[in-house]
């Protein structure tokens, strides 16, 4: 857990900028600080494992709609929020919308380590899942119309000679696209062929 | 001396016989020469005496027929002797003046001349028919005199047959026309007194006033025997013109064609009916013909017959109002003792007018009072009024069903005084005394009002009662207080609700303010925050792990610091910005503002008050912001007015007083606002001022920190008098405008 974590903060408070990237740095975490939600969306670069401590009222674009734009653009990452303590509902409302945390204001360093681990977590989680998806897609890809009619009728569990009078073909011809699939895919068996087919139907990349 | 002697011829025998006897007779035995003598001498002295007594017959006879003679000639009695050809073949005097003629010049005139001409031939049957009838006849016969005056006579006539003469005709003659009209007198007079008569069973039957004079008009051509009779009331037009308003009789249009007045300056008003109401005094119109009054009508009254009228004014009380006029077939109708006689029916008549239209109003009136009783019921019911009404002198108080149910009071049961005030909830008896007397005042104007609350006897419930009420006044006492009760629970309740509603609403909008004003000190605060637990955590860290660097070290403590001091000057702007903004300043008139704050106060339904305005006239304006001052004196009301109801207090008062005050910086003008409330205790005297410090339930414990901040930010001062006597007293201060 060292190393490469990046932590990017969002606020347009530069002491809250400057206070938090000292403490995530004694923690040798890398910090990246943006004073808007427009400039880091226009600048930042997704990093292996990261996530952003995002404050949630900020003049233009508020935290809320920075998650919104980021959702929009397939972007995962975790977001921390920082609130004032009047604004529950509309954590409640972000954390609905796929937040991963919010934390009060003014926040302790444990409750904020604590929080940011877990983030980066998840970010390591999100990452694995989007290569999986990208494997995944990419194997699908590579079928042929014919295979993967073949491979939606071999999920849903009929046999090859049921297949072959489903698509008229010969059974022959189907146990050829079983194992062409089976080879494209690099599975070798039904279940890991039908979670590869359920990745690659995800819409995240 | 023997002439009225009978002369019968043996009594006259005898006296000759005596007579001779007396005489010297020869003394020889009679001889038949002798006995002749004797018998001559007898027979002379025979004659002798009966020519004697014939002449005393006669001398008797004709001092009779002298005397009868005188008689007839100057009898007081009329006597005429009518030949068989009708001619006066003697008259006496009385005869002759009746008749207004010479006797000399009667005598074989024709009698039938003098009998008017309309009657010769009853008198010609007349005549001929006593001729041939032994007793005698009479007849009555309008004569005409010589010069030409008619009277009324009565003729008994006596036919004499002398036997082979032709026979005349002995009338005596009488003046009956004095007696005649006595008897029509006394016919019209019975008459009248007999339309009296009617006129009163009519008088004491009619049911209304048309009837009535159209029974009266009625009665006086039926029985009194009037040719006509019409009632006429005054009219106050411009022609002052007499409207019939009944009528009776052999009218033909008269009244439709003739105008009367009682104008006196019209020749129309001046007639017998006119003249009469004008005057008030009965008017005879005793003949139709020569009567210069009547010229205007004279035409149309001949043409009906009228002859003569009678005028009888109807009076009343207020004067003349009308008149009942009668008319008659004949001249002269109209004796004194009729006159009395209709007058007196007159009179009669205006007492059942009046008694009538008496009883008109006095039927008009119940039934109004009726109909108002009605009304007042419905009125009653549709409001649920109650109504009482207390005799003071008496004690005696009445209370109505409605009230008698309000106050749970069986309908029989006697109320006094004390029972009015312990039905009363005790905390509004004081109060209801006060209104009372205040009512009874006999200074004041005796009105009475007061919202209270009682007790139900039957039931305990609790109403909301407002009553209403009227004292009255005899010799500077009140006397009577009489008004209404109206159940008012439903609206009070209604109130509290609406009241309740209000202040929900009010506290939901202030604690949405409260939030987002919580929320944005919080987010200005936490900033801040952040920062120096950030700070402080990672200054923590580096010493506890020991510094590499120190100059983080003292970066991450400087950082601390700054935003330590950066969080009080945020706190600094923000009050200052809380404070003053939108304040702008211009000179106000204090007194205007307090006005309208005491007239939202009073509308706004948060608790009754009572309020005392004492404003300092000519007070000069001060420089305030007319809307930030209304606000201050808003919630110095609302919480005078909050804590008196909390605390039930009975007659709730708010004093305001606005004044010049001297103080160190100055003249300044001064407002107390003081209610009449339990005042505060020591410990919230102290911390009344604390922002968010409130006594009330649902308070947000801001009013008077803002208040004082506003106050303050205009260069004034609010205070809380300390040494008030009863209630809570506060001060504030402002500046006049330049």
């Amino acid at each position: 857990m060292t190393g490469t974590a990046t932590v990017f903060v969002v606020d347009d408070d530069p002491a809250v900028r400057d206070s938090l990237s000292l403490l995530l740095e004694e923690e040798d975490f890398a910090v990246a600080t943006f004073n808007s939600a427009e400039e880091f969306l226009t600048t930042f670069r997704p990093a292996p494992r990261c996530c952003a401590i995002v404050d949630m009222r900020m003049p233009g674009m508020d935290g809320m709609q920075l998650q919104g734009e980021l959702s929009r653009r397939g972007i995962l990452l975790p977001l921390i929020f920082l609130t004032g303590h009047g604004d529950i509902p509309l954590c409640k409302r972000a954390i609905m919308a796929g937040a991963f945390d919010f934390l009060t204001k003014p926040v302790t360093a444990a409750a904020l380590m604590q929080s940011v681990r877990e983030a980066l977590l998840e970010s390591e989680k999100l990452a694995a899942q989007a290569e999986l998806t990208h494997t995944a897609k990419t194997r699908i890809g590579s079928l042929t119309e014919r295979e993967r009619q073949v491979m939606a009728l071999a999920i849903e569990g009929l046999t090859n000679k049921e297949i072959a009078r489903r698509l008229s073909i010969s059974y022959r011809t189907v146990e050829i696209h079983r194992a062409r699939i089976m080879y494209k895919t690099g599975v070798d068996n039904l279940i890991d062929l039908a979670r590869i087919a359920s990745e690659a139907s995800r819409s995240h990349p | 001396m023997g002439a009225r002697r009978s002369l019968t011829s043996t009594q006259l025998r005898a006296d000759a016989e005596a007579e001779l006897a007396g005489a010297p007779l020869s003394e020889a035995p009679p001889r038949p020469a002798d006995e002749l003598l004797h018998e001559l001498q007898v027979l002379q002295i025979e004659l002798e005496m009966q020519n004697e007594s014939l002449r005393q017959a006669q001398i008797a006879l004709e001092e009779s027929r002298d005397r009868y003679a005188d008689f007839y000639y100057f009898a007081p009695i009329g006597c005429l002797t009518l030949t068989a050809d009708g001619l006066i073949e003697e008259i006496n005097q009385a005869g002759a003046a009746l008749l207004g003629e010479d006797r000399s010049k009667l005598i074989h005139t024709r009698f039938s001349r003098f009998v008017v001409s309309a009657e010769q031939d009853i008198w010609h049957r007349h005549f001929l028919h006593a001729l041939r009838h032994d007793e005698k006849q009479s007849c009555e016969l309008s004569l005409q005199r010589k010069d030409g005056m008619v009277f009324d006579a009565r003729l008994d006539c006596l036919p004499t047959a002398a036997g082979g003469t032709a026979p005349t005709l002995r009338i005596s003659l009488f003046d009956i026309t004095e007696s005649k009209q006595t008897m029509a007198e006394q016919r019209r007079l019975n008459r009248a007194l007999r339309l009296l008569s009617e006129c009163n069973i009519a008088l004491v039957r009619a049911a209304d006033e048309p009837t009535l004079l159209s029974a009266v008009c009625r009665l006086v051509v039926e029985t009194g025997g009037y040719l006509m009779a019409w009632i006429g009331f005054a009219g106050h037009d411009a022609e002052k013109s007499v409207r019939p308003v009944a009528q009776s009789g052999y009218e033909d249009g008269y009244l439709e064609s003739i105008r009367i007045s009682w104008d006196e300056t019209r020749e129309i008003g001046r007639g017998p009916t006119g003249t009469a109401i004008r005057t008030g005094a009965t008017q005879v119109n005793h003949n139709c013909l020569n009567n210069p009054k009547m010229a205007p009508w004279r035409e149309a009254a001949i043409q009906r017959g009228y002859q003569s009228s009678i005028a009888l004014p109807l009076n009343n009380k207020q004067g003349t109002r009308g008149a009942l006029t009668l008319y008659a077939a004949e001249p002269d109708a109209f004796g004194a003792e009729e006159v009395a006689l209709l007058e007196e029916l007159v009179r009669n008549l205006e007492f059942g007018i009046q008694a009538l239209r008496t009883r008109a109003k006095h039927e008009a009136a119940k039934a109004e009072l009726r109909d108002s009783e009605e009304r007042l019921r419905l009125a009653k019911k549709a409001a649920a009024l109650g109504i009482y009404d207390w005799d003071i002198v008496s004690g005696r108080i009445v209370w109505d069903e409605r009230v008698r149910e309000l106050r749970g009071v069986g309908p029989e049961e006697l109320i006094t005084y004390a029972d009015i005030i312990a039905g009363v909830h005790p905390d509004d008896r004081l109060a209801v005394q006060a209104a009372i007397d205040r009512a009874l005042d006999p200074d004041g104007r005796g009105e009475y009002f007061a919202e209270y609350r009682i007790f139900s006897r039957a039931d305990g419930k609790v109403r909301h009662i407002a009553a209403h009420g009227q004292a009255f006044f005899e010799g500077g006492c009140a006397v009577r207080l009489v008004g209404t009760v109206t159940d008012i629970t439903a609206q009070k309740l209604l109130d509290k609700e609406i009241q309740e509603r209000r202040a929900e609403m009010e506290l939901l909008a202030n604690q949405q303010v409260a939030a987002h004003t919580a929320s944005a000190i919080a987010h200005e605060l936490n900033q801040p925050l952040v920062s120096i637990s950030a700070y402080s955590e990672a200054a923590l860290r580096m010493l506890s792990d020991g510094t590499k660097s120190p100059e983080k070290l003292v970066h991450a403590l400087q950082g601390a610091v700054e935003q330590a001091q950066r969080a009080g000057r945020t706190l600094h702007e923000l009050l200052a910005f809380l404070h003053q903004s939108e304040t702008t300043l211009e000179p106000i008139i204090l007194n205007e503002a307090v006005q309208e704050a005491l007239a939202i106060a009073a509308e706004s339904g948060c608790g009754e008050f009572h309020s005392v305005v004492d404003l300092a006239r000519d007070l000069p304006p001060v420089q305030a912001n007319y809307l930030q001052v209304k606000k201050v004196l808003l919630n110095l009301l609302y919480n005078g007015i909050e804590a008196m109801r909390a605390a039930g207090v009975a007659t709730a008062a708010i004093t305001i007083t606005v004044r010049t005050g001297t103080f160190a910086g100055g003249d300044m003008a001064q407002v107390t606002v003081q209610d009449s409330g339990p005042g505060l205790d020591a410990e919230t005297a102290q911390r009344i001022f604390e922002p968010f410090f409130t006594t009330k339930p649902r308070g947000m414990g801001l009013g008077l920190a803002i208040s004082r901040a506003l106050i303050e930010a205009h260069g004034g001062q609010l205070w809380l008098d300390s040494e008030s006597s009863s209630g809570a007293a506060f001060h504030f201060t402002l500046p006049f405008a330049a």
